[in-house]
């Protein structure tokens, strides 16, 4: 690559907690790291929150409220926990009260004719057969509907300690309670799962 | 979004005839073809015009050393036939959003070595480390 | 070591090994315990079919157009006449001209402020190191920007299926 154009992204690079820097920069004025955070956490929020609410439309619709949240707060933004704790704490509460207002009352409905757009997964490069797509898409069907039933705060702490792979700390704060109230948590949410989906080993 | 850092929309921001300057430096033949991407750089709605900036961006702060690596094995990514693509693009989001220790034992571990090549294994590795998508 | 159903904390300790986030000492004494050990052999198997359970659930590509709703959404989020004007409204009516002249030059004064504070980022304001950036632009910069960008997209694209194919 060409001799490279140093700006002030580049420093912040070589700091610890890239996206922090990144979220003063935004407060600075600085509308190209925002895109760089957008770019960074947009999959990871809309997936996490597509777990949540188990539906797409939603999920994005609340992902976007996230953004917009983390936008406006730039001017008062002070680095008091690590951003992506704080993005997800902003998700968690909006997924939390659009599920009490029942913005996904057709989730559950939803469950039996969602899993069309889910893509399939490919044991390497041999195409899943009609019978392969259906076992599949009958496993995926109980494994959401096993997620849905867990109580909310179970819920939450199941997708962020499965698919966004935080630590006991990092969810303690986003949920604002202690890491062994996390691990109690986990402890009951995977002793339901276990029992509703064990068979599927 | 505006992207100042950006040498392409720093050039559009010019006006013509510092514009013109500029690709005047050029060697007539490249030039042109310079001339033509603009053209289609300029024309891309305004959307997916910042969302080339924000990828920009992120590469353009990663330090020299790792652009270069991570230009080699992207190019590398790119021109793998598609059926193969296809089979590494789940692995590299993966190793992608993974937090730094949990990918480096991902890679190290010789189960995950048996699956790929020495060359996929390299640009696997590079890709995900040099190149991450989620920070936490 | 007790057996983990005993005890909250250790069937912990077996979640982090089916997690593999156990350290490699601890694991290999887990190991041996599981070894002789039928109640929690048969929860680690359970935890595992969860876990790979929970993996088959992917979810569906972000849509291509999120981007462009959200920056829009910041765009049109600036009501500054709105905010501004709003708790003016009643003086306006009530108040005599020469009474609302403090709050109109306070009013003026805002929405300066606001049209400075709220620009959106893909309009800023020309500073004085872009503007020296914009002077000293080579050729060569444009032509690697647009390669980088090129190769980016095309990465992109295959890595992201809620990536749109750019016309770059």
């Amino acid at each position: 690559m060409a001799k490279r154009v140093k700006t002030d992204i580049g420093t912040a690079a070589a700091v610890l907690d890239f996206d922090t820097e990144l979220m003063l920069r935004v407060k600075e004025g600085d509308g190209a790291s925002f895109g760089v955070l957008l770019e960074k956490h947009r999959s990871s929020l809309v997936y996490f929150l597509y777990r949540m609410m188990q539906n797409h439309a939603v999920a994005e619709e609340l992902a976007q409220e996230v953004f917009l949240r983390v936008y406006r707060s730039r001017s008062t933004y002070e680095p008091t926990a690590k951003f992506t704790t704080w993005m997800f704490r902003i998700a968690t509460h909006l997924a939390l009260n659009a599920l009490r207002d029942g913005k996904n009352e057709r989730a559950q409905d939803r469950l039996d004719d969602d899993t069309s757009d889910m893509p399939v997964r490919q044991v390497s490069d041999r195409r899943p057969s009609v019978e392969q797509s259906m076992v599949y898409r009958a496993k995926l069907d109980e494994v959401r509907r096993a997620i849905a039933a867990l109580p909310e705060k179970q819920r939450v702490a199941v997708l962020m300690h499965k698919y966004e792979e935080m630590e006991y700390s990092q969810i303690a704060k986003v949920l604002s309670c202690s890491e062994s109230a996390v691990k109690s948590l986990l402890f009951r949410a995977y002793e339901t799962l276990r029992a509703r989906l064990a068979h599927m080993a | 979004m505006g992207n100042p850092g950006n040498p392409v929309e720093r050039l559009m921001a010019m006006p013509p005839e510092k514009r013109e300057q500029v690709l005047e430096k050029l060697p007539p033949q490249q030039q042109a073809n310079l001339r033509q991407r603009l053209e289609r750089f300029d024309k891309l709605p305004a959307a997916e015009r910042a969302r080339l900036n924000q990828m920009w961006s992120t590469f353009n702060s990663l330090p020299p050393e790792k652009q270069a690596i991570v230009t080699r094995q992207m190019q590398a990514f790119n021109n793998l036939p598609e059926a193969r693509r296809e089979d590494l693009k789940p692995v590299l989001q993966r190793l992608r959003r993974m937090p730094e220790d949990r990918r480096n034992a991902l890679l190290n571990s010789p189960a995950f070595k048996d699956r790929f090549s020495a060359t996929e294994l390299e640009m696997l590795t590079d890709i995900s480390q040099n190149y991450p998508l989620p920070g936490r | 070591m007790n057996c983990p159903l005993d005890t909250r904390e250790n069937t912990q300790l077996l979640l982090d090994y089916c997690t593999r986030k156990l350290e490699p000492d601890s694991v290999a004494i887990l190991e041996r315990h599981i070894a002789i050990c039928a109640a929690c052999r048969e929860l680690a198997r359970g935890q595992r079919a969860v876990w790979h359970a929970l993996d088959a659930w992917e979810a569906a590509p972000v849509s291509a157009d999120f981007d462009s709703r959200l920056y829009r959404r910041i765009e049109a989020q600036v009501p500054w006449w709105t905010l501004v004007v709003r708790p003016f409204r009643p003086p306006f009516r009530t108040v005599t001209l020469w009474r609302s002249l403090p709050a109109l030059a306070m009013a003026c004064l805002l929405v300066v402020a606001g049209v400075v504070l709220e620009r959106p980022a893909g309009a800023p304001a020309p500073a004085a190191t872009d503007r020296a950036q914009v002077d000293s632009v080579q050729p060569e910069q444009v032509e690697h920007a647009l390669d980088a960008m090129e190769m980016l997209n095309e990465f992109s694209r295959h890595v992201r299926t809620d990536s749109p194919d750019s016309k770059l």
